[in-house]
């Protein structure tokens, strides 16, 4: 897939020129970064999130959803990761033509004055940036979650898992010396707030689509140097586990021990 | 052999007494002789040994379970070394041969009579009635570091300790297979206690030994035993005057004490066979989760240092920064998984041994509301002869 990324604008302001320049050059550097990255894209089209996670949020009642089972990704569902970047550069240019103006060049590109045109380039970037980190770091295909009424763990493929024991009903709070995990219900969705160094704070809320055959997983990145925060979802189908015939036990001494499963029963037919 | 005694069934002169006694035979009471009423056997230089009860450690585990991560406590491995490291005190103690009977024992077996009369009969009573009981907290159990709070208090409410003991350990701790890796530790403990105890004279100590049996009587009747007993400022028990030696309710008080006594060490088997079959494993464990311990206070050292090497804001410094939380995430389910695989191992055992004492404890309990009730009874009716 290769996004071309045309930013739309109304200005002619010849100061805008340089800045207009610098932009369009990061529009365009963003572009063949874009070519580079396979996104198997199949997120369903969010709407980004302009809330600071650290902004008090009004408390909604908390309703425990069961998400117990095995999901795999939807590929089905478009992926909505280049929709997102079109919609943060489109506000991107706004601002752009309210610093100095900007200008549509021969080539379709945005040309935009000079006013903060730097800035606004390093925040391209930066937006780029985040939309291939939330990209990344979501690209999970299968996950398996064990769930109770008190905690659940939602083992991710390829990733560490996510562990929540929500027992008492208030945010769980777990601290390491490499940041900061939140867990906690927000409604009927599970929320997951993990805070790092540099500014960084990923947000993973799970939701059940009412079907109950569906989960949807919003990553959102907040970034303290961004204007705003970038968020993917990506859709999950629930699916039936395929049979182990071996039952497997870990142990201490041995490792993983397993057993081969006994066939059912004559009897029990 | 231990002979089982059994009183004769036949027609009482008071049917009373004699339903009383029957309750007695019910109660299958093993008559075990009584050598000493109050004493332990001696040592050459003639000092009572003094019997010691270790009851199970507390595992310290934080009731609300999102504080477990943060504290790095795996609850079921927890309470496998509560039941364990007693089991090293134990031996430890017992090696230094400076001790009468040690026994180690659930401390929820120490009931009171459910209506103690107030005042010192209500001290002597609610509290422990062991010659010398030892008691001890986990604070912390990661493999490298232990750290136990261990209070040991007498029958006379003497406290012999009351402190924290920590030690670490190293790899050569690990292979030392013969002993625990913390064995340290557990020898400072019982040299502790061995230097109060020689601060003691022969005298105090079998004070100890006396005032435990009439504390153990006022369990089972405190009208009959805190006349003996009383309490000074400090709050120390002391001895008025001993009941005679053939005093009836004494031997039958004494009768019921070895009767429990066969309780205990039959609980005591049941440590040991955990304690056995969980040796090797919880090493294997405590040896891990060193080595983890170790691996992960590098890494955190040197992450709190680095200065990171991308322009922030940047994809790879997001990459990087997320990249090391990831990494320790990832050690700490290894760790999990180790948990579980002990877990896996002795879990069935803990289980088993905690069946067989629930079975105990449930008869212990029913055992001691009979015996409550039929030493009050005799106690009213011996009361009663006199005023006839």
């Amino acid at each position: 897939m290769n996004p071309t990324l045309v930013i739309p604008s109304n200005t002619t302001s010849k100061e805008s020129a340089t800045t207009g320049a610098a932009l369009a050059i990061a529009v365009t550097h963003t572009m063949r970064i874009f070519r580079y990255i396979t996104l198997t894209l199949m997120a369903l089209l969010v709407s980004a999130c302009g809330q600071n996670p650290t902004q008090p949020q009004p408390a909604q009642p908390i309703k425990r959803v069961d998400f117990s089972g095995h999901w795999e990704l939807d590929y089905s569902l478009k992926d909505g990761v280049q929709e997102r970047l079109e919609n943060n550069f489109y506000r991107l240019r706004k601002e752009a033509e309210r610093q100095g103006g900007a200008s549509v060049r021969a080539d379709g590109r945005l040309s935009v004055g000079t006013g903060g045109g730097r800035g606004l380039s390093a925040r391209a970037e930066t937006v780029l940036a985040m939309a291939q980190f939330v990209d990344e770091v979501s690209r999970i295909v299968v996950m398996s979650v064990d769930q109770t009424y008190n905690a659940i763990h939602i083992e991710r493929e390829e990733t560490f898992s996510l562990d929540c024991e929500y027992g008492e009903e208030k945010p769980q709070t777990f601290d390491n010396n490499f940041g900061q995990e939140r867990c906690g219900w927000d409604g009927d969705e599970l929320v997951f707030q993990l805070s790092l160094p540099e500014g960084l704070t990923l947000l993973h809320r799970f939701s059940l689509l009412s079907t109950g055959e569906h989960m949807k997983v919003t990553t959102t990145l907040y970034y303290d140097k961004a204007a705003e925060p970038f968020s993917l979802s990506r859709a999950y189908r629930r699916f039936e586990g395929v049979p182990n015939p071996y039952q497997c036990v870990q142990t201490l001494t041995k490792g993983k021990v397993c057993t081969k499963r006994s066939a059912p029963d004559e009897e029990d037919i | 052999m231990k002979k089982i005694f059994r009183f004769p069934v036949a027609p009482a002169p008071r049917p009373r007494a004699f339903w009383l006694l029957l309750g007695f035979q019910l109660l299958g009471l093993v008559l075990l002789p009584i050598n000493n009423a109050y004493g332990q056997t001696s040592q050459p230089d003639n000092t009572p040994l003094l019997d010691v009860d270790i009851g199970l450690f507390d595992p310290n585990v934080p009731k609300d379970a999102a504080k477990h991560r943060s504290a790095g406590i795996q609850p079921l491995v927890r309470q496998a070394e509560s039941r364990y490291l007693p089991f090293v005190l134990l031996q430890t103690l017992n090696a230094r041969g400076e001790w009468g009977v040690v026994r180690v024992r659930a401390m929820a077996g120490n009931q009171a009579p459910q209506n103690s009369p107030a005042g010192l009969a209500h001290n002597v009573t609610e509290t422990e009635f062991s010659p010398l009981l030892i008691t001890g907290v986990i604070e912390q159990s990661d493999g490298e570091y232990l750290r136990l709070t261990i209070r040991a208090v007498d029958s006379t409410n003497r406290e012999w300790l009351n402190q924290q003991y920590s030690a670490m350990a190293v790899e050569e701790n690990y292979e030392q297979t013969k002993q625990d890796p913390f064995q340290g530790l557990f020898n400072r403990i019982a040299a502790d206690l061995q230097n109060v105890k020689a601060t003691l004279s022969a005298a105090q100590i079998q004070a100890i030994n006396e005032i435990a049996v009439l504390r153990y009587g006022a369990r089972l009747s405190p009208a009959t035993f805190t006349e003996y007993l009383t309490q000074d400022e400090s709050g120390l028990l002391q001895l008025t005057r001993l009941p005679s030696k053939q005093d009836p309710m004494l031997q039958r008080v004494l009768k019921i004490r070895q009767y429990e006594y066969l309780f205990i060490d039959t609980e005591n088997d049941q440590y040991q066979r955990l304690f056995t079959q969980m040796k090797n494993k919880y090493t294997l464990w405590r040896q891990y989760r060193r080595e983890m311990a170790i691996y992960l206070r590098q890494e955190e050292a040197a992450a709190k240092d680095q200065k990171y090497p991308f322009q922030r804001g940047t994809l790879p410094s997001m990459k990087h920064v997320y990249g090391d939380y990831v990494w320790f995430r990832t050690q700490e389910q290894y760790i999990n998984e180790l948990s579980q695989g002990f877990n896996n191992e002795v879990l069935p055992t803990v289980l088993e041994v905690n069946d067989s004492l629930v079975t105990l404890s449930g008869d212990l309990d029913a055992k001691y509301e009979q015996w409550q009730s039929i030493l009050q009874s005799l106690f009213e009716l011996e009361r009663g002869e006199i005023a006839n």
